[in-house]
This record gives structure tokens, C-alpha cells and sequence, in this order.
């Protein structure tokens, strides 16, 4: 068994050192593809899973016009429920929101500047929505509603995420998916050349009763080798550009939206993305390239 | 395994067409018996590589029936392939060689090419350099061999199995006289100890020189078949 391994493994190495240049291409440009799409996916998912939790704790604040009827602030809190994306809604009056209003600041005394029957502050519903993204538009429908006075929505800072996190997505897909195609290109080309540099050994093997699977195994190795090694080199680079980032990060004051890389985590994940998108490139190139045991030339 | 009395080889009507036009065999048919030694003769076109390809298995003949020691040729899977030429040994015309690999490597990457261990490599390869004769070169390349001394190491490699059956195609036909004859004894010799041996040549130098039967092709059909006796008498 650790014959067999070796034999593959030689023979795979062999013939990376015979394409030096080809193979510094396939990797080079695979690492990029790995690198832009960990770059960005990373950057999604740290967006993403801020905004989830902002989406967690935010509220729609729905102010109710003055002089409504107990029945028509219940009429208006049924309505609103019945919005698409509403998760709860609950009701504060104005009472409980001067209340919390003097809770929220105890270096003030609130009684001085106003008597609870001059209370300015409105009665009013907090919207809890299950998506943050379709908070705007759930706060434009409330909006027109005649019982409401004014909604308080989303901050800038959700609706810049937001913004940022539909442009990633779209960077991500586009970028990402050149590179690959470039990258699987080029991993293509690397394993058809071998194939053709190795067309004597093949036939030989063919000839004195090799199976299908030693003659392609060295050459699907090849793909996993290139494949993890622009993984591996993703990875540097991915936690070499964050170190800078998360200067940056830190100096805007944005911490709690971004975290520092796990390399080990990251190497394993690209590492294995890489070996994967490598296997798949050479099996594609075997797969068209090689021919059938029975169909070798004699001659 | 085939029946006792049942040839080794044996062809019924095989037709091999490579395309509505071209034909590769038309109807041959003649049957080989174990240890046998026998010469395909023929222009080129004539059918004689075919012949060995259908043997092989690198052709799928047409119709009529290829029976190899009992088993129907078009009956073997494409899995099965690799184990039908680990049965025999197989010398192409070009002899094949890897240029980087000098000659003990020639033989031992067909060996670890098979699923043999480097312990097996050690062992095998030199008895097999020096049933050939070529023990002495065992560290030359290809290109620092004679035509003779690379044809042996061709003809060791495919003697890597110890297979019963050794097909050749155009074995000499890069050879001089004294060269063809080294290969020919070489071949006797083995054929002596029990190979059954197929040649597909159109050198009648190498033939004469070997006197054993010789079937020969035109257009894809078999036209003669002489044994030694025969060609003796004709003389």
C-alpha cells in the first residue's frame, strides 16, 4: 500500500517539477479566485451576522396621532400586526414611555420640566420585524396608515450595511467566479498538458496491463496538489491583508462588526476547497484526455 | 481455461471494419495452439497489426469469434482489459521506451505501473535483464543503447507478467540482419521454454531465418498458412 502511495506520489511530483511553469500559473491564479472569494465571503459573513443581530434588537417606533381612542390605539395595533415581516408588536403608552424616558436619564428630573398631564411624548407600538432589510419598506406602509403621526426607522448605519452587504454579494459572485473559471482553466490545461507529456508512459501502462485508475490517479493527485497549494497560499495572504484591515477596523471604531481571522480555521477551509476544486479540474481534463484501456494504439 | 484439445488461439470469421469503407479483417480464420510460434505476413494494410490488436483487445472485432485460451475476446469488459494483458506480453513496433529512464527503470516502472512493490522490483527486474541479455546495460538509456539492445529491453518489459503469450508487431523493422537475427534467437529461445510467440513482420529475412509457420494476410484475409514442414517441402 505505502508502495502504491509512493509511486502515485512520485509520479505526480515528477511531472509538476516537467510543468514548472504551467503549475506556478494554475496555483498562482487559484489562490487569487480562492483568495478574492474567502476575502469577500468573509467580509459578507461578518456583515451578515452583524446585521443579524442588529435585526434582533431593532424595533420600527410607531408614534400614534394625539387624541385617538383607546379602541382606535387597539384598531391600530391590530392593523399593524397584520403587516407582512411583522414579528410582535407591542404597545407603550405615553405614561410608560416618560417613565422609561426618566429611567434612562436619572441626572434629570423630568416632574421639573413638565407635569405628567403636560406629558409631550406620544403614545406609540415597537414593531419587532423578522427581516431588518424589508424594515424600510414595512416602515413606508406604516407610514401612510392615517392613525400614525410618525415611524422611526432603521438608522444610517443598517441601510449602509445593508447597501454594502447586496454589493459584496454581487463583487463576490462576479470576481469569484472569473477567477475560478480562470484558475479551473488553467488547472484544465496543466493536466491535459501532462497527459500529453505523459502520452509514452500512459501507453506503456496501458500496454502491460495497468488499471484505468493507476493510470489517472497520478494525474487527479496533480489537481489535488495544485489545488490545495492555492488554498494554502489564499490563506496566507488573506490573513496577511487582515492584519491592516483590522487597524482600520479598529481605529473607525467598527470592532463589533469585524473579527479578526482564525488562520487555522481559514488554511483548513481553503485548503479543502482548494484540494476539492483541484480533483474536480483534473477529472474533467482525465475525463476528456484519456483513453479508454481498450482503445490504445498498438503501434 | 480452455477444453483439452481446444486451441490456444482461435479466430472464426473475425471481420474487423474501422469504418463502412475501411476493413481491418475480413473473415479470418485459423486457430493457434499453445507454444506455438507464428509469423503474420503482409503488406502493410494487409491486417497483420489487426490481428494482434483484436488479440490484445485494443480492437474490438466486428463479428465472427476470437477465442483466447477459451475465453470469447469480445465478451472481456473494458475493466477486465488490464488483467487480459497481464496474460501476455506485448512488444510495440517503436519499442516503446521511456527516454528519462535508463534500462532497469524501463522494466521496473512497467512493474510498479502494475501494482508491484519496489521489494518485487528489486527482485524481478534483474532476472528478467538477464533472460534478455541485457543485464550488463542495466544502468544505460535508451539513447545509448543499440536498435538490437533497445528491442530486448521492449522485449523484457513485456516479459514483466511471465506471460504465456508474447505478441509482436514489427519486431525488426528498424533492425540490420545481424541485429534482427540476435532478436529472432532471442525469441526461439523463449518460445523453446514454452511461450507461444505471434509476429506480426513483413521482414521475410527474420521469417526465413526462424523457419516456423507463417499465416499470411492480403487485404484482411488470410490467403496462406504453412507450417515448417511445409515450407521445407515447397524448398
Amino acid at each position: 500500500m505505502l508502495d502504491r502511495i509512493e509511486f502515485i506520489l512520485s509520479e505526480a511530483i515528477q511531472s509538476l517539477r516537467r510543468n514548472r511553469w504551467m503549475t506556478f500559473a494554475a496555483i498562482s491564479t487559484t489562490a487569487m479566485a480562492l483568495y478574492l472569494i474567502g476575502g469577500l465571503g468573509y467580509a459578507y459573513l461578518r456583515i451578515q451576522t452583524y446585521l443579524d443581530k442588529e435585526a434582533r434588537d431593532f424595533k420600527l417606533s410607531v408614534f400614534l396621532k394625539d387624541g385617538l381612542s383607546a379602541e382606535d390605539m387597539k384598531a391600530a395595533g391590530a392593523k399593524i400586526q397584520t403587516l407582512d415581516g411583522v414579528a410582535q408588536v407591542t404597545f407603550t403608552s405615553r405614561q410608560q414611555a416618560l417613565e422609561k424616558m426618566q429611567a434612562d436619564m436619572p441626572g434629570i428630573e423630568l416632574s421639573d420640566l413638565f407635569s405628567a398631564a403636560e406629558n409631550p411624548l406620544p403614545n406609540s407600538y415597537n414593531v419587532e420585524v423578522k427581516d431588518i432589510s424589508k424594515a424600510t419598506d414595512m416602515a413606508a406602509a406604516i407610514k401612510k396608515e392615517p392613525f400614525v403621526e410618525k415611524v422611526q426607522e432603521a438608522s444610517d448605519l443598517v441601510r449602509l450595511l445593508e447597501e454594502l452587504l447586496s454589493g459584496l454579494r454581487l463583487l463576490g459572485i462576479l470576481l469569484g467566479s472569473i477567477m475560478l473559471s480562470t484558475g479551473g482553466i488553467l488547472i484544465f490545461n496543466t493536466i491535459r498538458l501532462t497527459i500529453m507529456a505523459r502520452r509514452r508512459e500512459m501507453r506503456i501502462m496501458e500496454l502491460v496491463g495497468a488499471t484505468r485508475g493507476a493510470i489517472v490517479q497520478p494525474l487527479l493527485l496533480e489537481g489535488m496538489i495544485q489545488g490545495m497549494s492555492g488554498g494554502l497560499l489564499a490563506g496566507g495572504l488573506l490573513w496577511l491583508s487582515s492584519l491592516p484591515t483590522q487597524a482600520v477596523v479598529n481605529q473607525i471604531g467598527a470592532s463589533d462588526i469585524w473579527a479578526p481571522i482564525e488562520l487555522p480555521r481559514t488554511l483548513l477551509l481553503l485548503v479543502l476547497a482548494g484540494a476539492a476544486y483541484g480533483v474536480i479540474c483534473s477529472l474533467l481534463a482525465v475525463r476528456e484526455r484519456t483513453p479508454k484501456p481498450s482503445g490504445g494504439s498498438f503501434a | 481455461m480452455p477444453m483439452a484439445g481446444e486451441p490456444y488461439i482461435r479466430f472464426d470469421k473475425v471481420e474487423v471494419a474501422y469504418s463502412d469503407l475501411v476493413a481491418g479483417l475480413r473473415g479470418a480464420t485459423f486457430s493457434i495452439d499453445r507454444g506455438e510460434f507464428v509469423f503474420f505476413v503482409g503488406q502493410t494494410g494487409s491486417g497483420k497489426s489487426t490481428l494482434l490488436k483484436v488479440i490484445s483487445r485494443q480492437v474490438a472485432h466486428t463479428s465472427g469469434s476470437a477465442m483466447l485460451a477459451g475465453r470469447d475476446l469480445s465478451a472481456v469488459t473494458p475493466e477486465e482489459v488490464p488483467h487480459l494483458r497481464r496474460q501476455m506480453g506485448i512488444v510495440p513496433q517503436d519499442f516503446g521506451l521511456l527516454p528519462n529512464k535508463n534500462v532497469w527503470e524501463n522494466v521496473g516502472y512497467a512493474l510498479r505501473a502494475t501494482g508491484k512493490g519496489r521489494k518485487d522490483v528489486r527482485k524481478t527486474v534483474p532476472a528478467i535483464l538477464e533472460r534478455v541479455n541485457i543485464l550488463h546495460r542495466a544502468d544505460a538509456f535508451p539513447r545509448e543503447l543499440s536498435q538490437g539492445e533497445q528491442q530486448r529491453v521492449a522485449i523484457g518489459r513485456a516479459l514483466i507478467h511471465n506471460p504465456p503469450l508474447l505478441l509482436a508487431d514489427e519486431l525488426t523493422a528498424n533492425l540490420d540482419p545481424s541485429h534482427t537475427r540476435e532478436i529472432m534467437d532471442l525469441l526461439l529461445e523463449l518460445n523453446l521454454r514454452g511461450t507461444t510467440i505471434l509476429v506480426a513482420t513483413h521482414d521475410m529475412a527474420a521469417v526465413e531465418h526462424a523457419q516456423q509457420r507463417i499465416i499470411s494476410l492480403e487485404f484482411g484475409s488470410i490467403v496462406d498458412d504453412r507450417k515448417p514442414q511445409e515450407q521445407g517441402a515447397d524448398a
